[in-house]
């Protein structure tokens, strides 16, 4: 496999050398392989999740449903939160090719558009949660004593707090007036946003707060130390770069758990309210009508369990690159 | 330290837990900008009415002294009034109070079924290790853990339900083979992500306890290799299985409300959501505080446990 993959880095890594000819490719690959193959962990991880087919595929999936998500204003059939009085329940159909819902939207613009919420939630939200679990973590680890005791009792408690439940009343109570700040929704996804960052969090602290406590007895921390390094520089510069990958691993899989977390709470009508479109919604109001519009179950259901199973997969991928003992 | 000390240190732990929680749920009801006197009036709002209502209900009292009224309360068994149209002024407790027993049948269904159906399965992929059962046993496990309830369910009560006609989609409680029947969708779907989790982490279990030097003593000494699994093997990996069920009733809880919505069984999930639908924040408060409290409790009994069986946990 190593070698397959050689000709496409170097033909990207010896562009003004190739440009001079066809001939002999083989021995500028050869030059510059010993020049550009500096083993990296991020390299070395990038390499083995490149090999795994079912991680790449998942990714492959995320990124043509981002990109759908961006450009659903010039991909969508019709207006998703107008509907057509004309053909309400309609089947799938080439004009509408989900078929229409109970008021008559289309059904396939509407999962255009309902696949915004749970990216931006899923994906923002995580990368505050995992900065606020990160910093609070590698504080708690590398200072340890009083520092630890308050920050990690500290977690204890919001650990404790089941955070679906904190995330559902936080929602509920705040919900309505969120939508009032924003055009079309907007204060509502960034209070989803905001609650699922701030419940997300306690597990990948502790996680950090234990690799730190780990790390910092090493003897390139106490180097540091020897030389001066500041405790902030320390933290940042010698701890954190030797601890993203395995966070990056937490990352994947709390981006799954906010996406699921942000489906059930739209399921239970936590989430931008109508016309404006959800996949959980969606599912719900198409449940309401299961018996005779199948269209209006089966699409947002399998488009969301397609996005869930791709991210599951890019977090398996991403884990078995980053620790490979960590396989089965 | 012993088991006392441990224990007593635990419940203090909960107590302070809990103590956060209800005043979290205090603060953040404060907090939000809707007016519960407001939404109990609508269009009937005049300021004296309001008022009044207001002073009924001690909500004009200092901030300090209505945290008191309401731990008061709480702790006389006071959840607080229904602030909905249809149900307005009923103590809320009497609104949740049926939905208990059913929520609890469901969780308690939904959890036997998955270690009935996972751990034998769990436990015959680790003693046929590799092979073809191993892999396509894991593999169906994998998706039942991967696939999300939320989307299995509407799924599956699309193709089973009303397509095939096979089981009802709604309902709960009727007598007889009808209820029985309704019964079996739910409570399967509810268990398919735990036997799935269930059989995964059994199988690592069970591999992990065969490595195990005393496991080749045994067989060494002759004995026989239902023996061997029964007396060494399988007593073995009891302590790390209560380690993973007590956490799955924070799991229970979510999936509760996610199979009774869209089920429609009267559970206490089904009552939350109503609620919300309805703008009865006073439920969703006291759902808050119940479930939180039920998941506390379980922990802190799961530690207790634990630390019982393991004396290295006490440390």
């Amino acid at each position: 496999m190593a070698e397959q993959e050689l000709p496409s880095e170097t033909v990207i890594n010896a562009e003004g050398r190739v440009a001079l000819g066809d001939d002999a490719p083989g021995a500028a690959a050869e030059d510059e392989f010993a020049a550009t193959r500096i083993s990296s962990p991020a390299r070395d991880a990038w390499r083995r999740f490149r090999r795994n087919k079912a991680a790449i595929l998942g990714l492959s999936v995320i990124v043509v449903m981002v990109v759908m998500a961006i450009l659903a204003p010039f991909m969508h059939t019709s207006d998703p939160a107008i509907p057509d009085p004309n053909v309400i329940n309609g089947g799938p159909s080439p004009t509408h090719w989900f078929g229409t819902d109970f008021v008559g939207r289309d059904g396939y613009s509407r999962v255009l558009y309902g696949l915004r919420i749970p990216l931006i939630v899923g994906f923002v939200g995580t990368a505050i949660t995992v900065l606020i679990g990160t910093v609070i973590g590698v504080t708690a680890g590398y200072f340890g004593s009083r520092v630890d005791a308050i920050l990690s009792r500290f977690t204890d408690v919001m650990f404790a707090f089941p955070a679906f439940i904190l995330a559902l009343i936080v929602v509920s109570l705040f919900g309505t007036y969120a939508d009032t700040i924003g055009m079309g929704g907007a204060g509502r996804v960034l209070l989803l946003t905001v609650v699922f960052a701030a419940v997300g969090w306690p597990p990948l602290m502790r996680f950090v707060r234990s690799l730190a406590l780990s790390m910092k007895e090493q003897q390139f921390v106490e180097a540091a130390r020897t030389v001066g390094t500041r405790d902030w520089g320390i933290m940042f510069g010698h701890l954190l770069p030797n601890m993203w990958g395995l966070i990056l691993v937490q990352g994947a899989f709390i981006v799954v758990a906010t996406i699921s977390g942000e489906t059930v709470l739209s399921i239970f009508g936590l989430t931008v309210q109508q016309p404006n479109p959800d996949l959980g919604s969606m599912l719900y109001f198409g449940v309401q009508n299961i018996d005779n519009s199948y269209w209006q179950v089966l699409f947002p259901g399998i488009v969301l369990a397609i996005l869930i199973l791709a991210l599951t997969f890019v977090a398996d991928g991403i884990r078995d690159a980053v620790d490979p003992r960590g396989r089965d | 330290m012993n088991l006392l000390a441990f224990s007593v240190r635990r419940f203090l732990a909960m107590i302070l837990i809990l103590w956060v929680v209800l005043t979290l749920v205090f603060a953040l009801a404060r907090l939000s900008p809707y007016d519960p006197v407001v939404q109990i009036m609508q269009q009937h709002y005049n300021v004296a009415e309001a008022n009044r209502i207001r002073h009924q209900f001690g909500l004009d009292q200092p901030m300090w002294k209505q945290y008191l009224n309401y731990i008061a309360g709480l702790l006389h068994g006071n959840l607080g009034k229904s602030e909905s149209q249809q149900t307005l002024g009923q103590p809320v407790w009497d609104l949740l109070k049926h939905g208990v027993p059913v929520t609890l049948r469901l969780g308690l269904y939904a959890l036997l079924l998955s270690l009935i159906i996972g751990l034998p399965i769990g436990l015959i992929s680790a003693l046929k290790q590799n092979s073809i059962l191993d892999h396509g046993s894991q593999s169906i496990m994998m998706v039942f853990y991967a696939v999300p309830t939320f989307v299995l369910v509407p799924l599956a009560q699309l193709v089973i339900g009303a397509q095939l006609g096979w089981l009802p989609v709604t309902g709960w409680g009727a007598p007889g083979l009808l209820g029985f029947k309704e019964e079996i969708l739910p409570v399967t779907l509810f268990a398919a992500g735990l036997t799935g989790y269930f059989a995964k982490s059994y199988r690592s279990f069970v591999l992990e306890v065969l490595s195990q030097d005393y496991i080749r003593t045994a067989r060494a000494k002759g004995l026989k290799q239902s023996a061997i699994l029964i007396v060494h093997a399988v007593k073995n990996t009891l302590l790390p299985l209560a380690s993973i069920v007590g956490p799955t009733v924070a799991y229970l809880i979510t999936g509760a409300f996610i199979i009774e919505t869209f089920f429609g069984i009267p559970g206490i999930g089904y009552i939350t959501v109503e609620s919300i639908f309805n703008s009865d924040y006073a439920v969703i408060e006291a759902t808050t505080l119940l479930l939180a409290a039920f998941v506390v409790v379980i922990n802190f009994l799961t530690d207790i446990v634990y630390a019982m069986v393991d004396p290295r946990v006490r440390l």
